[in-house]
């Protein structure tokens, strides 16, 4: 069981404040969706909870699994249970995608070798899963990747290290409807009562083949509006703009 | 040592180096030994190649002429090394013949105040794929190591030297490739303490082509003084040359790579790349990519980078519960991976 608690969380990058008070819960089980304008502040709030350095927490806690995980580096928070897929993964040829992921499963296990049989039984399992090309396992890190195949492998990643909590920024961004399909099938294939997720998108589009518990919509670096799926389908219909004159009384 | 005399010796690009330090008297004998796998040598044999040692004053006349040539360019660390009681091995296999597999030669150095030299000869139109592993002991506190021969045929040669403890270290050579021929040379240096590393591909006849690859890590205290170049002396030459360092601690680590073509080498294409990475708080870090061009149709490129690790890079590991030694170690291997995967033409 895990749950995520953001406590007026204000937040700086090079000196300018993006992030300017929020709050927000996600309790174990539960799948949220945030959306909002471009630059509101949403790859922000994902990259603060992942502990990326850029970013500075003015003010504000992040509370996971009621331990303050605040000041815990960025390898700390991940072997907490703590998972980014990134909206720009990035390219490290010098390890194979298969060996990345079983160093990682390695430093989550207390630094202990995990067996490499039953590893590689279960990478290729989820490899056909997500109709991945088999030959992915041993090509560097991304390198080389289209932006659609890194996405795929971010998902790939996400159902090996089986985090308890995952952000996924921007999952569906250049993905066509197949891509999409099969990305949305590894998001729910991890949910269950121990697994929670937090989506950033634009679109109805990803909300539609994993349906979120909770709909956020943030605008200028705060959340404005929280509820059910229908919120989504509703802002697909109105735009932001009514929106806005909420985020301006905050 | 007289300053005078000093001054004989090569200015390197970079830091400032002391000759003095790649100069000792002969103290002892040349103490070493080496091997080859069983099964390597009978098949290198069957084809007709040769591994013998050789010494100074018993040298076939093409292998005089090869160590005159070393000194056709003047360099008083060579010419030191020529005149000293050497040993060394001198390798052969005849035209027209391939080996497949790796002939791996590992020569193990107990005692070296005087050089080692290795003679290479590749008969036309032949292939070679050579390993070579030296191996200095604690016993070894300096070594002069010195490469020379002709490439005919086609040569994919790895070098590589360890030592146990810090030492003084000379790495000198020069390999003349052929008409049509290919050398392509990787260099490891896996030692400790000064290095003084001075090698040289010469493409001596048309259509020739030759590569340069070096590869090393530098820690604490260590001097590293690396030096390669390709000259093209001949028309529709090709070179490169990749040269990868990373320093941590307070090492000095100088690479230039040197790219020469002769007037009359119309129709060559040299490119070099020249890349540093800094992992350490009080490293010092020169890459010297240098192009000597005296010929109009001509390619020529280089590239230089002196960086640390790319924080992205570094975010994306640690984002998966890797610690921060071994994120860095993947960047590590990753930044080294372009030189120690040469020797393949692609």
């Amino acid at each position: 069981m895990s749950s995520l608690i953001i406590d007026d969380l204000h937040v700086a990058v090079a000196g300018e404040e993006i992030l300017t008070g929020v709050n927000l819960q996600i309790n174990s089980g539960e799948v949220h969706a945030l959306m909002g304008p471009n630059g509101t502040g949403k790859s922000t709030l994902s990259e603060t909870i992942m502990g990326n350095p850029r970013y500075e927490i003015t003010a504000g806690k992040l509370i996971f699994n009621g331990e303050d995980i605040t000041q815990l580096t960025v390898d700390e928070r991940a072997q907490r249970g703590v998972f980014l897929a990134m909206q720009y993964p990035m390219e490290v040829a010098g390890i194979s995608n298969a060996d990345f992921i079983h160093a990682a499963l390695n430093a989550q296990n207390n630094g202990q070798a995990v067996p490499v049989l039953p590893f590689l039984q279960k990478l290729k399992q989820t490899i056909q899963f997500l109709e991945i090309d088999p030959q992915v396992a041993e090509r560097g890190l991304n390198a080389d990747f289209s932006g659609g195949e890194k996405k795929r492998n971010e998902i790939l990643q996400l159902m090996m290290l089986k985090p308890s909590l995952a952000i996924l920024d921007e999952i569906d961004s250049g993905l066509d409807i197949d891509a999409l399909k099969i990305v949305a099938k590894g998001i729910n294939a991890m949910r269950d009562d121990n697994f929670s997720a937090l989506m950033v998108t634009h679109y109805q589009r990803l909300l539609n083949y994993v349906v979120p518990d909770v709909v956020h919509i943030m605008m200028n670096g705060h959340i404005v509006a929280t509820g059910g799926p229908e919120l989504a389908t509703q802002l697909e219909a109105t735009g932001y703009s009514q929106l806005a004159e909420a985020g301006d009384n905050h | 040592m007289k300053n005078s005399t000093l001054k004989n010796y090569p200015r390197m690009m970079g830091f400032k180096y002391d000759p003095a330090d790649f100069i000792w008297a002969v103290t002892e004998p040349l103490c070493w030994d080496w091997n080859v796998t069983e099964a390597n040598l009978t098949k290198f044999t069957q084809l007709g190649g040769t591994i013998k040692q050789i010494q100074r004053h018993n040298l076939t006349d093409w292998q005089r002429e090869q160590l005159a040539r070393l000194t056709t360019q003047p360099d008083q660390f060579v010419a030191d090394q020529l005149v000293k009681a050497w040993q060394g091995l001198a390798i052969t296999l005849p035209a027209n013949v391939e080996l497949n597999e790796p002939l791996q030669l590992k020569i193990n150095v107990d005692s070296a105040a005087t050089p080692l030299i290795v003679l290479l000869n590749i008969g036309a139109n032949s292939r070679l794929n050579l390993t070579t592993d030296f191996h200095f002991t604690a016993e070894t506190p300096q070594s002069s190591i010195v490469f020379a021969g002709e490439v005919a045929g086609q040569l994919d040669c790895r070098t590589e030297w360890h030592a146990e403890q810090s030492g003084n270290h000379l790495l000198l050579g020069e390999l003349a490739v052929q008409q049509s021929a290919r050398c392509s040379w990787t260099v490891i240096p896996r030692l400790r303490g000064k290095l003084l590393g001075n090698l040289k591909i010469k493409l001596a006849q048309p259509g020739a082509s030759g590569y340069f690859y070096a590869g090393s890590l530098a820690r604490q205290d260590d001097q590293f003084n690396l030096q390669t170049q390709i000259q093209h002396f001949a028309p529709h030459t090709f070179s490169r040359i990749k040269m990868r360092g990373v320093l941590f601690d307070n090492a000095k680590m100088n690479f230039t790579s040197v790219g020469q073509i002769e007037h009359g080498a119309h129709g060559a294409n040299a490119d070099q790349e020249n890349r540093l990475l800094t992992a350490g708080p009080e490293v010092l870090g020169s890459a010297n990519p240098m192009l000597l061009i005296d010929e109009n149709d001509v390619q020529a490129g280089h590239a230089a980078s002196i960086g640390q690790y790319d924080e992205e890079q570094l975010y994306y590991l640690q984002s998966r519960g890797l610690p921060l030694f071994l994120a860095e170690q993947i960047l590590i291997n990753t930044f080294m991976q372009p030189v120690l995967e040469g020797g393949v033409v692609k």
